[in-house]
């Protein structure tokens, strides 16, 4: 896993050879898939699919690929380049990549995957355009535009957890078709009913959106389409509380260490079972009393100005991960302030709550601009408070849209990689001898920023990164908590907490605060934020 | 092993024209079997610019001028009644594909006005609509998946025609995700394998499936095909890098009232109006200078867009395009300058569309009974040169046309029997080639044709070059029968898929450069450098192809005065 986003064609770039590593397979007579290694040349400038068809034409021409336009229209390209589904055709060549087929639909050989499943599907979702006339007045709303550039890739189909656990989700890229149906103002919303149970097999993981060739960004238009029915449903006791992370975490931080020792009670787990349908088996979050706050009288080095967003789970479950951060982010001579104005209002957006949400988005960008106003980037460790600024609050609330405010919210590991590219980084690490693992979060990814605290985690010495994992853990916010979506969260988290097992390690860093949780709880290995060991690592 | 399967009608290939076929002949009431050597709603439809001409929107335009501006910029060798029908029922078509989900471009108020259509090269008025084509091909394909009595077989290649007697019973198609064979045993049959581009690849703005053995399999059969020396070549293509030559960038429009082209030795060859002209006349002009050595480093010639950021009708254009992102890859390959029309960009010709085809009356009915052409695979209608945003038009309705006119011609109809000796024989051809020895990889022949076909068979022709490509295209057809090898994967096997589209590719090339050298003039998209007039007295007619007792025969169809 490299630090920033993979190439896209740019420039003119000389090279006479790469080699490349394709995944050969063919079901007939191999047990499995294995990489084979090409060496490529004379392709200046080349994309991915420039490299298959040299490789076809003047090595090997029993390779199986496919292509059809040669450049982002029909779709058939998509595979996995470097574990990441994209367009061959759009994707620059470069030296060493490794080329496999997407994931989750039958592999025909090689990189080919056999898409003539695509048409069952559309039977059993009732795919019908059933408008009986074409309305001599018909302006399409702006979501409609954006889900009809779906080139039909897969990408997102490859990269969706839900759709590889849920027989009975469609996944992304038949949402995508949905809705289209759905905003279509022709159709007349008469997909609501359909859009409504297949939607709740999302678990909005944004991992469709994060190699869309066309940024149709369906997890995007999904919270949307929640919101709209959540206008429909009522809501349960448990879902509104747990929608409300800050409220509750108010309520119990300030009993927090009795109410830590009563739920470590199986009788109580199983009446809480019962009562909120909370699943006793899920983990559950420690609370913290106490706010988190900047040290006084540090030296200030460099001109940067953070203010820190405060998650809920920092406030309330894990205040060492802001501690930590603060103090880092200080130690290099930043001014740092936490700023802690309430909930992103993330377990809404989950909800469908999108009018709290919209209250949450209001309140936070107001407060953000002030910061930035004030000269101060906004920095948040939590992946998923990062991306509901980034991307929700201006899709969704039309919030922080312009281009100014958003370069200005960073999350931690990028920025502090940001530093240490400018030279303000004191990396005179302590050695710590340890082997650990990496967890790449879900929202960690769609920010689309590679997984800078690999790289940061590098520059201790004496560290060993052993295995980097990026699997979604199933946690989904709060799904996996949900007796009635428990097993669906396990089914998706399963292949990670058996990687992780397999791996023997006794630590896995990750960015994210619902991984954690469900690392220590299901892979029974201790997991922390990666902030933590940059923090020991400090002289 | 094979399997057998009967129908009322068979569609081979499943882009627009296909599809339409099919929907219209399974909705009035006739059981179909949809066949493909791809997915449902792929082919040139797919990943085409998803313009369609209508009539009528703005006042002064009709089905007639539509017509008399389809004929004019088919350089009057087009076959007026198919003209007709195809002007008269445009309208009707789009509603069609609007019926099946598609929606095409309205203007701000969300109507369907001229003010939403573009006016493109060679059209009276504006009246072609947008939209994105990919939404067409969904359509299409969920609306196939939804039609009960449609039976669908993708992946599936077809290589021949059964033919008994003088009429064709069916077609045998290859499964190629398990190399068996599959007979399909038909009232009807009809060919929408659409066209060809490919023979000239990489430059060609088409799919990678476009390689005209519709084409080759009707003339197998005995079919007549007309028109096939009319190989359109869009003027506006991209010219590198390697990967991205041939692909599509505009039509003459995009050049606006003051796009100017200009020479390797930079010199302006046109600088005016360019929008105003067909795409044979843009392509003619590109295509003497670079013929004459004045071609850029890339051999083609720069298009100066700069003149048109002060043209509002050209700025909105852009706009439209950019919503779309239509224009990225001249960003990647020449450059944000360049893609904000500051700098020039490096354009040539590429091969685009074929005219020619299989012969048809209005009906879509072929020369050889039981036999259909619809869309690309048909020809005739386009005449010498086709007008942006008709060939979606033409797929549509020449599908609808000849499914309706199925659907009542197959219930006065008789199942045919096809012999097994005829079925054991096709499948024993098709058998042999899986582990097949040779010291010939079918690509690498497959790569030389195509450098043949640009080199001899392009844009611009002469009788040496075209004696010479018939001469050689002999020499790789015994290289096809004898030198080829081919792996025995059963599973997609694409070395068996080159061979066979290969010897399709040749036997389409050998009636392009046929018809090519007997006509002596030029004429739309046919540049012939030794007769560079065109020559109304003695060519306004029709170049007829077609096989007969085992020989490639060539006649003439001349062209009623009346009609023009
Ligand atoms: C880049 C591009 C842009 C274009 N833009 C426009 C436009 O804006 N407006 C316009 O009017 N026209 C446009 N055209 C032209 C137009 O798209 C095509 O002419 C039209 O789509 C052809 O439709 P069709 O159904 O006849 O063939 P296709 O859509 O090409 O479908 C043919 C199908 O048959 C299958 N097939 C072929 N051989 C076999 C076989 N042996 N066995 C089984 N299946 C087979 C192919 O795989 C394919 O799926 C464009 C073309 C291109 C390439
Ligand atoms: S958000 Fe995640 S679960 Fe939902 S469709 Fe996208 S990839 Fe699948
Ligand atoms: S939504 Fe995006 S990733 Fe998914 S199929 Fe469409 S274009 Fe591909
Ligand atoms: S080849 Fe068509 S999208 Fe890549």
């Amino acid at each position: 896993m490299t630090h920033g986003t993979w190439g896209k064609m740019k420039g003119t770039r000389q090279m006479d050879e790469y080699t490349i590593r394709i995944s050969r397979f063919n079901p007939e007579v191999d047990d499995g898939p294995t990489l084979k290694e090409y060496t490529v040349s004379h392709v200046d400038q080349g994309s991915v699919i420039a490299a298959l068809i040299y490789v076809y034409e003047e090595i090997d021409s029993t390779l199986l690929f496919s292509y059809g336009c040669r450049y982002k229209l029909c779709g058939k390209c998509a595979i996995k380049i470097n574990g990441q589904p994209g367009l061959a055709c759009e994707t620059t060549l470069e030296d060493r990549m490794t080329l496999e087929p997407l994931d989750n639909l039958p592999v025909i050989r090689d990189l080919a995957v056999d898409r003539s499943g695509l048409l069952e599907p559309l039977r059993k979702y009732g795919l019908v355009y059933s408008a009986d006339h074409e309305p001599e007045v018909a302006l399409q709303p702006p979501e409609f535009s954006q889900l009809m550039r779906c080139n039909e890739c897969l990408s997102c189909l490859s990269n969706c957890p839900a759709y590889k656990e849920e027989i009975d989700y469609g996944g992304p890229f038949f949402g995508v078709k949905l809705a289209e149906l759905y905003y279509d103002v022709r159709d007349g919303k008469k997909q609501l009913k359909h859009l409504e149970s297949f939607l709740d097999q999302c678990i909005q993981c944004r991992q469709c959106d994060v190699n869309c060739p066309w940024d149709v960004n369906f997890s995007e238009i999904s919270s949307k389409i929640k919101g709209e029915v959540f206008k429909h449903k009522g809501v349960s006791v448990r879902d509104w509380l747990m929608s409300r992370p800050h409220l509750v975490g108010h309520l119990v931080s300030s009993v927090s260490s009795f109410f830590n020792s009563l739920v470590k009670k199986k009788s109580v787990r199983k009446i809480i079972d019962v009562l909120l349908r909370i699943d006793e088996r899920a983990p559950f979050p420690e609370y913290h009393p106490g706010k988190v706050l900047p040290r006084e009288g540090i030296e200030r080095t460099t001109k940067r100005k953070v203010a820190y967003f405060v998650g809920c789970f920092d406030r309330f479950n894990d205040p060492d991960t802001a501690k930590n951060s603060l103090f880092v982010l200080e130690a290099n001579g930043v001014e740092a302030t936490a700023f802690d104005p309430g909930c992103c209002g993330a377990p809404f957006i989950g909800l469908g709550d999108l009018e709290s949400a919209r209250n949450r988005a209001i309140a936070v960008s107001r407060e953000l601009r002030k910061l930035i106003h004030q000269g101060y980037d906004i920095v948040a460790s939590c992946t998923t408070c990062g991306a509901v600024m980034k991307y929700e609050y201006p899709f969704l609330f039309d919030q922080l849209k312009e281009e100014e405010v958003q370069s200005r919210i960073y999350n931690l590991g990028d920025y502090l990689w940001q530093m240490h590219k400018a030279g303000e980084l004191n990396t005179d690490y302590k050695k710590i001898k340890r082997r650990v693992g990496y967890q790449s979060p879900c929202h960690l990814k769609a920010q689309k920023i590679g997984a800078p605290f690999v790289d940061l985690l590098q520059l201790i010495p004496g560290l060993e990164l052993a295995a980097t994992f990026d699997k979604c853990c199933g946690m989904a916010g709060t799904m996996g908590f949900k007796k009635e979506r428990y097993e669906l969260s396990q089914r998706i988290g399963n292949p990670l907490s058996d990687e992780i097992r397999g791996k023997k390690l006794d630590l896995i860093l990750s960015d994210c605060a619902s991984c954690q949780m469900k690392i220590k709880n299901d892979a029974k290995v201790d997991s922390v934020h990666p902030i933590t060991m940059v923090r020991q690592a400090m002289r | 092993m094979t399997k057998e399967f009967d129908f009322d009608v068979i569609v081979l290939g499943a882009g627009g024209a296909g599809c339409a076929a099919a929907i219209t002949a399974a909705r009035n009431g006739t059981s179909v079997a949809l066949v493909s050597k791809e997915g449902i709603g792929m082919g040139n439809t797919r990943m085409s610019g998803g313009e369609m001409s209508s009539s009528g929107v703005v006042d002064g335009d009709s089905a007639e001028v539509l017509k008399q501006d389809m004929m004019r910029g088919g350089e009057y060798l087009s076959n007026g009644h198919l003209v007709d029908i195809i002007a008269r029922n445009a309208s009707s078509a789009i509603r069609f594909v609007q019926g099946l989900g598609h929606y095409f471009r309205r203007d701000e108020e969300g109507r369907f006005s001229g003010k939403a259509a573009s006016r493109l090269g060679g059209h009276s008025f504006p009246r072609s609509f947008g939209g994105l084509a990919v939404s067409i091909a969904h359509a299409l394909r969920n609306a196939v998946a939804n039609t009960k009595s449609i039976s669908v077989f993708e992946d599936t290649l077809v290589t021949t025609l059964f033919r008994e007697g003088d009429e064709i019973r069916g077609a045998l198609g290859v499964d190629l995700k398990t190399s068996e064979c599959v007979v399909l045993k038909a009232k009807a049959t009809v060919l929408a394998t659409g066209g060809c581009g490919w023979l000239y690849y990489p430059q060609t703005t088409n799919n990678r499936t476009a390689t005209g053995e519709g084409y080759a399999i009707a003339f197998e059969a005995g079919v007549q095909l007309v028109d096939m020396e009319m190989v359109q070549f869009f003027p506006f293509a991209m010219n590198h890098p390697p990967h991205l030559v041939g692909t599509l960038l505009d039509e003459p429009i995009l050049a606006g009232p003051k796009g100017k082209l200009i020479n390797g030795l930079g010199e302006v060859i046109a600088d005016h109006d360019i929008n105003k002209m067909t795409r044979a006349q843009v392509t003619a002009l590109m295509a003497k200078e670079i013929s004459a050595g004045r071609a850029t480093e890339w051999g083609g010639l720069k298009l100066d867009l700069s003149g048109n950021l002060d043209v509002p009708e050209m700025l909105e254009f852009k706009r439209v395009k950019d919503e779309v992102n239509f224009f990225e890859k001249v960003r990647i390959a020449y450059g944000e300058k360049a893609f904000n029309w500051k700098e020039p960009w490096d354009v040539s010709p590429s091969s685009h569309y074929m005219m020619g085809g299989v012969k048809i009356d209005p009906h879509g009915h072929s020369s050889m009974k039981n036999l259909y052409a619809v869309g690309e695979a048909a020809g005739g209608a386009m005449g010498a040169n086709r007008l942006g945003s008709t060939s979606i038009a033409d797929i549509f309705v020449t599908g609808i046309v000849a499914g309706k006119e199925m659907s009542t011609w197959i219930k006065e109809r008789e199942k045919g029997k096809i012999s097994n000796s005829l079925i054991s024989r096709e499948i024993e051809k098709i058998e042999k080639l899986f582990g097949q020895k040779g010291p010939q990889r079918p690509i690498k022949l497959k790569r030389e044709f195509q450098k043949l076909m640009r080199e001899n068979v392009g844009i611009v022709r002469d009788g040496e070059r075209l004696s010479s490509a018939l001469s050689q295209i002999d020499r790789m057809e015994e290289e096809v029968e004898n030198a080829l090898s081919v792996s025995s994967i059963r599973r997609y096997n694409t070395e068996f898929l080159d061979a066979v589209e290969l010897k399709n590719m040749l036997t389409c090339a050998r009636m392009i450069a046929t018809c090519a050298l007997e006509r002596k003039e030029s004429r739309g998209a046919h540049l012939r450098l030794d007769y560079p007039d065109k020559d109304d007295a003695h060519w306004l007619k029709n170049i007829i192809i077609q096989k007969k007792k085992s020989k490639m025969e060539t006649s003439f169809f001349e062209k009623d005065i009346s009609e023009i």
